[in-house]
């Protein structure tokens, strides 16, 4: 497994998280819809809307996934945020160096495809994802990618409500 | 005062009424940054038929609710009665259809017939029918 790489700029990227003021706020219905729209759409069993703090991944939103964080150095979503601004698109995790032992792709919740639009905030910052998770290795599609990118877009329209 | 939405990127510009916030937002989002159509959204039937009586439109999509209440607007742009050319393609969004509104959107030169569940996908490929631009294959 490769480590989650940390980006050189991961602590201007935290304090611009942490100013978001969202980190372990309640569930909110309207990035509830989005992540449960998302995860109907593209027929996939889990989709999340993560936010990479410096030690774990914590869920703003999800849709069939019971814990609300995981750790960050197993943590996809913390390979996404390097990855901006194209999207990690990992069509099969056991074949994928980087997450083939990973305990979340050997172990529960059994990852094998996943896709992680970044968060990018006006700043520049990349502060999370939203991503789709399935048990089964699958691939995106131009439509597919662009619809992905809009539910990112609106997804960060919402966490950018009321700020300038 | 009848007038045509100028859009800068001269993409087909194309009217949806669905009252689904996020079904309509995703869709005419997408369809902009897919190059296929221009979309100007309508949350309520009022407000597509006003759109439709002050714009020109290359296509209009509309939610037929139980009622069968978007036929009205169809009826409207089919008459003149819309700034819209009488002939615009047309597609509509339909929880089930039977034999009678079948005749109904037949009779209406509806070009597209979309039934709930309704995808994202299968909106933008109607939209791509209605519009002439194909969406990239990759």
């Amino acid at each position: 497994m490769t480590p989650t790489p940390i980006p050189d700029n991961d602590r201007e990227r935290l304090a611009a998280l942490r100013e978001l003021l969202i980190l372990d706020t309640p569930p909110e219905q309207r990035f509830d819809r989005i992540v449960g729209f998302a995860a109907e759409q593209f027929d996939v069993p889990i989709a999340l809307l993560s936010l990479v703090d410096e030690k774990r991944q914590w869920f703003k939103a999800r849709y069939g996934l019971d814990v609300c964080e995981t750790s960050r150095d197993v943590s996809m979503c913390g390979h996404a945020i390097v990855h901006a601004p194209d999207f990690l698109v990992v069509r099969d995790a056991l074949a994928d160096q980087r997450f083939h032992d990973n305990p979340l792709v050997v172990g529960a919740p059994f990852i094998r495809f996943y896709a992680g639009a970044p968060l990018t905030l006006p700043s520049g910052y990349v502060v999370g994802t939203l991503c789709l998770i399935d048990g089964k290795p699958r691939t995106l599609d131009a439509i597919d990618m662009a619809t992905l990118a809009t539910l990112r877009d609106i997804a960060l329209e919402e966490l950018m409500v009321g700020r300038s | 005062m009848r007038s045509a939405i100028v859009e800068a990127e001269a993409l087909p510009t194309l009217l949806l009424f669905e009252p689904e916030t996020l079904l309509r937002r995703t869709v005419a989002m997408t369809a902009r940054s897919m190059g296929l159509a221009q979309v100007h959204e309508a949350a309520t039937y009022e407000a597509a038929l006003q759109l439709a009586r002050e714009h020109t439109f290359a296509g209009l999509m509309l939610a037929i609710d139980e009622e069968g209440r978007g036929m009205g607007l169809v009826a409207q742009v089919r008459d003149g009665s819309t700034a819209c050319a009488t002939q615009m393609p047309v597609g509509v969004l339909v929880s089930q259809c039977d034999g009678a509104l079948l005749d109904r959107l037949k009779e209406a030169h509806v070009k597209s017939v979309t039934l709930k569940p309704f995808r994202v996908r299968t909106l933008l490929t109607a939209i791509s029918t209605l519009t002439g631009k194909s969406p990239p294959r990759s």
